[in-house]
């Protein structure tokens, strides 16, 4: 079902007069309220007068993630803190966390996004949703949340985690559809499975997303769970899930265009690369309040999709990112940089990195995480202990740092292989 | 009073003790005792030998990760309870022992106990004070 026929099947020559009119008022808006915003402008010799329409888009500086850690914590946020409703927050590329904010405004465009996303994928107000994203300060589980309140669905808030709880509550309470993580929807299935509680279950649909997963998962998903599996893109700088999602033909994630504009560059050099091209996603907000961004550089590498789709929607649709231009992995749904173990293991150390690799893998459908790390002078002692307290303070730090636990492992001095005499820092084995 | 330790990482490999002993051999280090704490992962090997310093360097030079610490080592009487006498000595001292291990042989005859505790200097004045004088490298 189309939620929102209006904005969802828009002509597109009306929806690029509406993306014009939001893109003017945000850059004025911006270059008045956001230092960072202004003085780039500025450096390039852009005034917001010089923003006409849509197609000027590419005229406006660059946004990056490392601004929102410049700007940490509140330096980028558009509005007094008093009408900031919400704040989110998740890990930035070194130890220190970055924060996002939302307006009353920001939080209903957003759960307008879930709904159309939830609907896309056949839910109503009959539906029993089973929303297994985490909640808290990750976007996910709150996203889902009020959208789903939005449509009227009957949504059972259990978060994430606690397998045979999840099970038992969908099988008592019915659940038709369920959001979480794909990893952890593969989990799920194969403890349905060996549970053979397989019958017991109503699951129509689920709605999977904040990690990267391929259509051999998807067949995989549907067919252990006897669901259809829809796809949905966010990421909290943008907003949160519901940026794009799947409709029903489920042939790439239809963008909210009326709310996002994307647009497809080469990475290395910034120029807008022709329609259909691949390359690093870049997007603007274009009625975010609280925490606007234009030509926020996402790092994800994908195409965009110009053509009708058969749904009826003229949103335009993203492929599935393929990759990223920067070295982020996503484990356990969680965005890990190398550059903040590096950060760790250089305090751990007393100021000497030592060299180390990171290995990820995936066994029974959850991601491991172990770095190596060679053994130095600076970690060498000779009681054990003392060996196994250090280890101890970076799996601690770690831990604290990304959220995520990871096993540390030492090993000899010059055993990390290297190539061309760097060392290659991650292995991921995953086959995803 | 103290003596240099070589305390060196062995990691979870095969051969990989064999290859250091091998290289303190050829070059005629002597071992006078020996001991090998394990964990899941790795070992940490602790020698005395005769010649700490160059045998830090050839080790260091073959890329294995080596350190040189003070332990103590203390002659043993050849009677039942002599353990015992230092460890009792030490109790009283309020003294926590972090590791020892036991070498006969290791000068001349007689066994030798190694040992690190949590005060060091005190520990070699108590045990002094005991008439049990702490051997030095030789
Ligand atoms: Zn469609």
């Amino acid at each position: 079902m189309i939620y929102n026929p209006q904005i969802e099947q828009m002509p597109r020559d009306e929806l690029k007069k509406l993306q014009s009119a939001l893109l003017i008022k945000q850059v004025e808006r911006m270059y008045e309220r956001v230092e960072c915003f202004r003085n780039r402008m500025d450096l390039n010799g852009v005034k917001p007068s010089h923003i006409k329409s849509i197609d000027d888009l590419h005229l406006l500086p660059f946004s990056y993630k490392k601004d929102l850690r410049d700007y940490y914590p509140y330096g980028l946020f558009a509005e007094p803190m008093e009408n900031i409703v919400r704040l989110h927050a998740s890990s930035g590329t070194t130890g220190k966390q970055i924060v996002v904010g939302y307006t009353r405004n920001d939080l209903d465009n957003w759960s307008g996004t879930i709904a159309r996303s939830l609907s896309a994928a056949g839910a109503d107000k009959n539906t029993f949703l089973q929303n297994a994203f985490g909640y808290g300060f990750f976007t996910g589980g709150l996203g889902i949340h009020d959208g789903a309140t939005k449509i009227g669905a009957t949504l059972i808030p259990i978060a994430a985690g606690n397998t045979q709880r999840q099970i038992t509550t969908m099988v008592d309470f019915g659940s038709t559809m369920i959001t979480c993580t794909p990893s952890y929807a593969m989990y799920l299935a194969e403890a349905i499975e060996e549970m053979g509680v397989r019958d017991k279950i109503k699951l129509k649909a689920g709605i999977f997303g904040a990690e990267p997963w391929s259509e051999d998962m998807r067949h995989a998903i549907e067919s252990k769970l006897g669901i259809k599996a829809y796809d949905i893109y966010g990421l909290s700088e943008i907003q949160g899930p519901g940026v794009a999602y799947e409709c029903e033909y489920q042939c790439g994630m239809h963008i909210c265009e009326d709310l996002f504009v994307a647009e497809i560059i080469d990475p290395d050099t910034g120029e807008v690369l022709p329609e259909g091209s691949t390359g690093e996603l870049v997007f603007t907000t274009l009625a975010k309040e609280g925490f606007p961004v234009i030509r926020y550089r996402t790092r994800d590498i994908c195409s965009l999709i110009y053509e009708p789709c058969r749904c009826g929607r003229t949103h335009i649709r993203m492929n599935k990112p393929t990759g990223r231009s920067d070295d982020m992995l996503i484990i356990r749904g969680v965005n890990v940089f190398p550059s903040q173990i590096e950060e760790v293991l250089l305090k751990v150390g007393g100021d000497i990195t030592p060299n180390y690799q990171i290995i990820v893998d995936r066994v029974n459908n959850t991601d491991t995480f172990d770095i190596n790390v060679e053994m130095s002078d600076a970690f060498l002692h000779d009681e054990v202990r003392s060996i196994e307290r250090l280890e101890k303070s970076i799996v601690d730090e770690l831990r604290s740092v990304l959220g995520i636990g990871v096993k540390v492992h030492l090993v000899n001095p010059k055993s990390i292989t290297r190539s061309e005499g760097k060392a290659k820092r991650v292995i991921d084995n995953r086959k995803i | 009073m103290f003596v240099k330790q070589l305390t060196i990482f062995v990691e979870n490999k095969f051969g990989r003790i064999a290859d250091i002993l091998d290289i303190l051999g050829k070059n005629h280090i002597d071992i006078r005792a020996l001991s090998i704490a394990d964990t899941s992962e790795y070992g940490l090997m602790r020698m005395i030998v005769s010649d700490p310093s160059a045998a830090k360097t050839l080790l260091r030079e073959a890329g294995i990760i080596v350190k040189i610490t003070d332990a103590i080592a203390v002659p043993l009487d050849h009677t039942p309870g002599g353990l015992s006498r230092i460890m009792e000595i030490l109790r009283g001292g309020g003294i926590s022992v972090s590791y020892l291990y036991a070498f006969v042989g290791m000068y001349g005859n007689d066994a030798v106990v190694v040992l690190k505790t949590d005060k060091p200097e005190e520990t070699v004045t108590l045990l002094s004070q005991n008439g049990i004088t702490p051997l030095g490298n030789v």
